[in-house]
């Protein structure tokens, strides 16, 4: 049963996909571009939370989470005097290659609510936790890549996030409002946000080459002084 | 929802309007409403009705001066889409320009024109979205699915202002001791801005801790968290949501049908309207004017109450 | 009579640690009793307490016994300890969860899973009991230090505990705040009969209200008899008679007669010295010859200051000139602008008119780097001084800066001056708030200023560091030839060891005098010793001074 309650997210969110195939298939729902896209928004995004909603997390897991995704949407709330820098995707990487995927998805998902809640929520809200989130995920599964923790390749990989991010950010509106969907769609709407794009992609990739080494020691030091995640054993072994 | 970042405070109103009272749900579901109208009446008389409309509840909140400033934000997306439909879109039975093999249709630059019209609304019912679902409106609407994320978001949403006025505590201790933020250009302060924000997550952990303890010894995570909800769904809220749901249903029906969506490909139809197509438009009117009408009988109210005595 | 909380033969000692934190603690707390547990800062205190509530149990190696209700504490249920047993901390801040009043005191029932109907209920009742209705959707943001540690209280007590652990809830309030507090704990104690630890070093207020007064030293209990009692024994040991309060201090300092046991209040302690008919010498006051002509360390001239444009002057007209070489404390409550003040003359905050001077110049004159080395300010936030990972670090990398010939030398002889060799290569977020206030002290000094601005100092400190504190800023003072202007509502400390004492209020600098003088015309703003002897000998201002006539 507590397995059930575990993994009904994914119960969920493959049963939801399954009903969109069926809708595109039998029923146009090709057609809809918002509505499928948006279900494609949640059914990503639901295994995520459903696992961080079920499972049991100490107040000290949720308050460490808490300061990590502040600092995210503060990069964006305070440093509106700077436009050009925004941390927020650099603390999120780094927070995903400190603590692992799923922290990565909850300190950028949350980092997008909570910085709109400030600058204002709007259609792009959805599209904002899904960029940030993922980007959390696919840096938390590098983590254990020798290569991924090296500042070169960050670097690299902090100019392909920056694309990225503004490539799914561009979706939301080339999605409902431009007809038809082909590829030159797409390089249009891509190209129009280059510039946007590359710096942010240039930012994150400065910021990850000259801070990732500080910011991942004082997260992993707190990691142990708050005994978090597998912290807690790992001293207790060393200990006794 | 909009907040004042450097108090965390929702930037306060001079008066209370009658929908700030009315339960969360209420308001979520005419929201819910009006950005679906949006999006399913494409016919320049409805877009056009619910774009003057929208601009009214905005007044109505005074929040005009967001109005210009969020158009004048949204200026290139709205550009974007009115360019790139036409340019995309070679569908379409009249066709007023073509070179180098792309065709602009008539039919194409319609559709890019009401999708720049669509957006608009959208954007602006999003204004007086975030007016009125304040974030702890907001927050009681989350807390019913998940608390745990609502207990998360909470904390990062109260975290934000005092990080920020600590964060300015900080930069001026640290140029008390020499280490200066203010020097250089542009991109050299900005570097150095995020060096001190590691002093100030180090800091933020320290006190961070005993947040938690402080939690722990309250009982969190011993038992299955329950949630206390404040806003009550009195018999008004119900009469309303009734109202909205019915409105809204009704239209979205008589969308389903065809009514108030006009025809653009392959070939563009008729603008004017059925009697059927302005009952439809009517009932839209009504429902966006949902937060006029309110205010309308608030002032009605008082106004005959006083003339009564 | 069982015991409510008992613990048998308690040892412990923190993972990675290589002494023991506690060490045979063998200690029974009765039902109803209010328990002061005092000791020097890192001898156990909090660790101790800690130890009494399940959830808050450090990592480490724990042997003995504690039982609660007669039953080992740790096999209580998670929701039954957070229900009878109430945890209250040090920063009225840091233990805010939510951002009202009302969603904070329900936060509390809605982790042990309680309806919607009964948390408002509790909500209802408890808030008339505690006055709270006006503050109840109030922003915590938009609190007082002393509102805060009264929601953070209010968020406990709506568990209906039967024991209550505090960790010095009054360290950082002031000392109005702290008075109120300690009522309500009173009104707590003796209306509701819940059971009451807490721990303090500033014991003045506490010990009227406490049944017994423990002492801890280096994870001993080494006392656990009633207030006098313990009072007694503390008075026999040279390092630990500094926490004894200042009227019973009078009392064992000069052997006065005790009719009915050792006074604790400043109404006891008169009533006593009334009947005891001794006589006091007159405190003898230093008379600093007066130069004819100093400069001015610091100087200003009809300052005005306001932080929006709602014309709320926080300063207003004020002047204040601090000589070279002066000990100046500014006194006064929280809220009336000290810290404003400090800011302004620092020129961290531009005044809206008025000038101010620091050593003779106009502060917007100064370049800035020179200024910083010439005239330092030290924050009630000593940690946001730091920026590497060790106190070594922070040191050299402040002497490197500075272009200091040889900055390991300078930092290694920082380290010594301050006393704070052990902590050199330790992590200085890990050290305790005293040790970071000496450590941030340390970083300023290294550019030798020679006007230093405090806010604050002693907040939080234990007596012993405390003293510690003033001796160092003393010796600076004296050997340096540094001006030192303070902010502070500690007024024993400031008795003690500054030349001149002022008072800010309604934006202006009331009255500046040398201290005997000034706290000697106050009525309510003077030190517990003055309020005890005013009527005997009117200018006598510090407990050390109290002196019989043979």
């Amino acid at each position: 049963m507590s397995k059930l309650k575990q993994r009904g997210g994914y119960l969920i969110s493959i049963s939801l996909m399954v009903l969109c195939l069926v809708w595109i298939t039998y029923f146009n729902g090709d057609q809809h571009y918002l509505i499928l896209s948006l279900l494609c928004l949640v059914f990503s995004m639901l295994p995520f939370y459903w696992h961080f909603e079920m499972k049991r997390s100490e107040a000290r897991e949720i308050v460490f989470l808490a300061v990590l995704a502040t600092m995210a949407a503060m990069g964006r709330v305070a440093m509106a005097a700077f436009p050009d820098v925004k941390p927020t995707s650099f603390i999120v990487i780094v927070t995903a290659l400190a603590l692992g995927p799923e922290s990565g998805f909850i300190v950028g998902s949350t980092a997008a609510i909570v910085s709109n809640l400030f600058l204002g929520q709007g259609p792009w809200t959805p599209w904002q936790m899904f960029a940030w989130g993922m980007m959390g995920v696919t840096a938390g599964l590098l983590r254990n890549l020798k290569w991924a923790h090296q500042r070169g390749w960050l670097a690299t990989l902090g100019i392909i996030y920056g694309f990225l991010f503004g490539w799914i950010m561009d979706l939301w509106y080339a999605l409902v409002y431009v007809q038809p969907l082909n590829a030159k769609t797409f390089v249009a709407a891509f190209a129009a946000s280059f510039y946007f794009d590359l710096v942010h992609g240039v930012t994150t990739a400065v910021l990850l080459f000259c801070f990732y080494k500080s910011w991942y020691r004082i997260i992993t030091r707190y990691k142990y002084k708050y005994g978090l995640m597998d912290a807690r054993e790992e001293l207790e072994r060393s200990s006794f | 929802m909009a907040m004042d970042a450097n108090t965390g405070r929702p930037i306060r109103h001079p008066r209370h309007l009658v929908i700030e009272q009315l339960n969360p749900w209420v308001l979520l579901t005419y929201y819910v409403a009006v950005v679906g109208c949006a999006m399913v009446f494409i016919h320049p008389v409805f877009l056009g009705t619910m774009l003057i409309l929208m601009v009214g509840v905005n007044l109505v909140g005074r929040s005009g001066h967001r109005v210009l400033m969020t158009l004048e934000g949204s200026v290139f997306m709205v550009a974007f889409i009115m360019v790139l439909n036409p340019l995309v879109n070679n569908r379409g039975a009249h066709v007023i320009w073509t070179f180098g093999g792309v065709l602009i249709t008539v039919e194409a630059v319609m559709y890019g024109l009401l999708m720049a019209l669509s957006l608009v609304i959208v954007l602006l019912t999003f204004i007086s979205y975030n007016q009125y679902l304040t974030s702890q409106k907001f927050m009681y609407l989350f807390s019913r699915f998940s608390p745990k994320l609502t207990l998360l978001t909470m904390m990062t949403l109260r975290f934000v202002p005092l990080f920020i006025k600590r964060f300015k505590g900080i930069i001026q201790a640290q140029s008390l001791r020499g280490i200066e933020v203010e020097q250089g250009g542009f991109r050299q302060r900005s570097i150095s801005l995020v060096k001190l924000m590691a002093v100030l997550l180090e800091d933020s952990f320290d006190r961070a801790l005993q947040t938690a303890d402080a939690m722990s010894a309250r009982g969190y995570a011993s038992h299955k968290r329950t949630s206390f909800q404040r806003y009550r769904f009195t018999q008004r809220d119900l009469v309303w949501l009734l109202w909205l749901l019915l409105l809204s249903g009704s239209c979205f029906f008589e969308a389903s049908q065809g009514i108030g969506r006009l025809v653009i490909y392959p070939s563009l139809g008729q603008m004017g309207l059925s009697v059927e197509g302005w009952l439809v438009l009517l009932e839209v009117a009504i429902l966006v004017s949902f937060p006029m009408i309110l205010e309308g009988w608030e002032w009605g109210w008082w106004h005959l109450l006083k003339h009564g005595i | 009579m069982v015991a409510l909380v008992e613990t048998r033969h308690l040892n412990f000692e923190y993972a990675l640690s290589d002494h023991k934190s506690l060490s045979d603690v063998t200690l029974s707390v009765e039902a109803g009793a209010f328990i002061v547990i005092a000791g020097p800062s890192g001898s156990g205190k909090t660790t101790l307490l800690r130890q009494l509530k399940p959830e808050l149990q450090p990592v480490g190696k724990r042997t003995g016994e504690i039982l609660f209700n007669g039953h080992p504490i740790n096999e209580l249920g998670t929701v039954v300890s957070a229900q009878s047993i109430g945890m209250v901390f040090q920063s009225p801040d840091d233990q805010l969860v939510m951002d009202n009043v009302i969603q904070e005191l329900a936060f509390s029932l809605e982790n042990v899973g309680m309806s919607s109907g009964d948390i408002q209920r509790r909500i209802a009742e408890l808030a008339s009991f505690l006055g709270l209705q006006d503050l109840l959707y109030e922003d915590v943001t938009n609190l007082s230090g002393g509102q805060k540690q009264l929601v953070n209280l209010a968020s406990v007590l709506i568990l209906r505990p039967k024991l209550l652990l505090l960790d010095e809830p009054t360290a950082q309030l002031d000392p109005i705040a702290t008075k109120s507090f300690m009522s309500l704990l009173q009104r707590i104690h003796e209306e509701l009969g819940i059971t009451i630890v807490m721990t303090e070093h500033v014991l003045d207020d506490v010990l009227p209200l406490a049944d017994q007064l423990w002492f801890i030293r280096a994870g001993e209990i080494t006392d656990t008899n009633t207030v006098s009692d313990t009072l007694g024994h503390l008075w026999q040991q040279p390092d630990a008679r500094l926490f004894v309060p200042d009227v019973p201090y009078v009392f064992l300092n000069n052997q006065l007669t005790q009719t009915s046991g050792l006074p604790l209040t400043v109404v006891a302690g008169r009533r006593e010295l009334r009947e005891g008919k001794a006589k006091f010498k007159r405190p003898v006051i230093a008379t600093a010859k007066e130069p004819v002509r100093r400069n001015w360390a610091v100087n200003l001239t009809h300052v005005a200051f306001e932080y929006d444009r709602n014309g709320n002057y926080v300063l207003d007209d004020l002047n204040l000139k601090v000589p070279e070489n002066d000990w100046l404390a500014i006194i006064g409550k929280n809220g009336t602008g000290k810290t404003t003040l400090l800011k302004v003359m620092m020129g961290l905050l531009t005044p809206r008119r008025g000038t101010a001077k620091l050593l003779g110049k106009r502060v917007n004159s100064w370049h800035q780097q020179s200024l910083y080395q010439q005239v330092s300010f030290l924050s009630q936030t000593p940690s946001d001084y730091f920026s590497y990972d060790t106190v070594m670090a922070e040191f050299v990398a402040r002497a490197e800066q500075l272009g200091l010939t040889d900055p390991k030398q300078a930092a290694q002889e920082m380290l010594t001056r301050l006393d704070l060799v052990s902590l050199a290569n330790q992590n200085p977020h890990d050290a305790s708030g005293g040790e970071q206030q000496l450590i941030a002290l340390g970083i300023l000094l290294l550019s030798a200023p020679s006007v230093l601005l405090l806010d604050e100092p002693t907040k939080g400190l234990d007596p012993v560091r405390r003293q510690r504190l003033g001796k160092i800023l003393k010796r600076l003072q004296q050997e340096r030839g540094v001006t030192i202007v303070m902010v502070s509502h500690d007024m024993a400390f400031s008795a003690r060891f500054a030349d001149h004492c002022t008072l800010l209020f309604d934006g202006q600098i009331v009255s500046q005098a040398e201290p005997h003088q000034f706290f000697a015309e106050n009525f309510f703003y003077t030190t517990a010793t003055n309020r005890l002897m005013r009527d005997l000998v009117p200018n006598l201002i510090t407990r050390e001074e109290v002196a019989v006539v043979e």
